[in-house]
């Protein structure tokens, strides 16, 4: 399992510094603006994406086949890229919020606490979009997924739009922070859920 | 335990293919050249000893181990080359070393390095800028650098110039000096197999055409040559295809000794192996080479 993560983030390492050089970029439009929240997101969404460039390259190469016929475990295939999805947007949205706390919270008119829940919140959307993804390209591939991914991203916006147009009332701020507050069960049942359906589909698959 | 691997009565059928009722057997100490036109089923079956695909039917033991059932045992002990390296471009062999040193609980660096050493790839170089033949050179280096007992290559020499695929085919016939450890090496170049093999396993269109060693093989088989009138009076029980020529007429036959007495007068000689596979597979589809 060590060797897969290893492989994956050596893999990525180019991938990771374009992206960082990114997160600059959005600190610095964010520091303009006087927004840390646009930072954070940002860069969270980016980092997400993170995972299905590894899982491009590992389809470019075979890289499933070649694994899989060293002592390696399919389970321990599935498990990895979790592991590396997950530890991409943690990073990505500690790496955010700190700097965005650090360079912008100054000079903007957030307080440190809706920082802090901008970056719970993006966290969540980016671990149940992984939810969503994972399953989907050890279903249909990383093409495929690319095209159900925008989906993923825009179906919700869609729908909140709609339902705003059609004068359905949105939720308030204290229901919205009180969803997120009872988030963390229903948010590590969808990983759970997503992750068993992702090892049901791979070890059903052939290579 | 003699036999390093134990294929029995395997077959795995796909649309429009079926690989039907496959059984043999590599004794220790033996390189077996799995031979077959592109599309017989090589990489399939290959596939189901690495427990790739799933079988339909039969048995797979490696070194006595279900391949199944005891996959992880059985892959620590053997080192894999397959047509494609694996690895993405933007590695360079120092990060491959790197990776598989965290796979394999055998992993040998100083081994890995002395193999790059022998193939002449730098250590920093990006995948990226390799030759064909860098890739395949760089995929045995890691092959071999965990002390596997079993190598399984899938068309390993394809695509290489004939002094690379010499010293591929030298290292193999290292590997196997101990006579403990063995060799499945599946290619279309029947000539790499003349050269170093001990034994053959023929599969033809997803059936087992023979498994035996290659003595045996280059003894029996031979082509009978003879002219258009001759070639009436032969039995057809004898002949697996032939073809015509301006000369007359050449002929597969399966006994070459039984084929000196029976027919004599008429020029028997050996058969090379890619003889043997061109006259079966052209055979099937008439007769007719």
């Amino acid at each position: 399992m060590k060797g897969l993560m290893i492989k994956d983030f050596l893999t990525l390492k180019k991938s990771i510094a374009t992206m960082l050089l990114m997160n600059a970029f959005f600190l610095a439009f964010a520091y303009a603006g006087g927004d840390p929240s646009y930072a954070v997101s940002m860069t969270a969404i980016m980092f997400s994406m993170l995972t299905l460039t590894s899982m491009s390259y590992d389809q470019m190469t075979k890289w499933d086949r070649y694994a899989l016929s060293m002592p390696v475990s399919r389970k321990e295939v599935v498990i990895s890229k979790y592991l590396l999805a997950i530890l991409l947007s943690t990073a990505s949205v500690l790496l955010s919020f700190t700097a965005s706390f650090l360079l912008i919270l100054p000079k903007s008119d957030m307080s440190a606490q809706e920082l802090m829940l901008v970056a719970y919140s993006v966290f969540i959307i980016s671990l149940v979009y992984i939810s969503i993804v994972l399953p989907s390209i050890y279903k249909f591939g990383v093409e495929r997924t690319r095209i159900i991914s925008i989906g993923v991203l825009a179906l919700p916006m869609v729908f909140i739009l709609l339902l705003s147009k059609s004068g359905v009332q949105m939720p308030g701020e204290e229901q919205l922070l009180f969803a997120l507050k009872c988030s963390p069960l229903p948010v590590l049942l969808i990983v759970g859920c997503s992750f068993f359906t992702s090892l049901r589909i791979y070890n059903n698959a052939e290579f | 335990m003699n036999d390093i691997l134990q294929v029995e009565n395997v077959s795995k059928a796909y649309e429009g293919f079926t690989l039907k009722d496959i059984s043999f057997a590599i004794p220790k100490g033996c390189i077996m050249g799995l031979i077959g036109e592109n599309g017989a089923g090589k990489t399939t079956m290959i596939k189901l000893i690495l427990n790739l695909i799933k079988r339909d039917a039969g048995n797979i033991h490696v070194f006595d181990l279900d391949n199944v059932e005891q996959e992880t045992e059985v892959k620590r002990r053997i080192g894999v080359v397959l047509d494609e390296l694996g690895f993405s471009d933007e590695l360079n062999a120092a990060n491959v070393s790197t990776i598989m040193k965290n796979i394999h609980r055998s992993w040998s660096g100083a081994v890995f390095t002395d193999y790059l050493k022998k193939f002449n790839i730098q250590q920093k170089k990006k995948i990226k800028d390799y030759s064909k033949g860098m890739k395949t050179k760089l995929s045995i280096a890691v092959a071999l650098s965990h002390n596997p007992d079993f190598l399984i290559l899938d068309e390993p020499t394809s695509g290489l110039d004939p002094v690379i695929r010499s010293e591929i085919l030298d290292l193999l016939l290292d590997f196997i000096q101990d006579e403990e450890k063995s060799v499945l090496f599946s290619t279309h170049i029947t000539s790499d197999l003349e050269k170093i093999a001990d034994y053959i396993t023929f599969i033809h269109d997803g059936e087992l055409v023979f498994s035996r060693d290659k003595e045996s093989v280059q003894d029996d088989y031979g082509i009978l040559k003879c002219t258009m009138e001759e070639f009436g009076t032969i039995d057809r029980d004898d002949i697996i295809g032939y073809r015509e020529n301006r000369f007359g007429c050449e002929a597969l036959i399966t006994n070459r000794q039984e084929a000196d007495i029976k027919y004599k007068g008429l020029a028997v000689d050996p058969a090379s192996l890619e003889e043997i596979m061109l006259y079966y597979v052209k055979a099937k589809e008439g007769g007719r080479v």
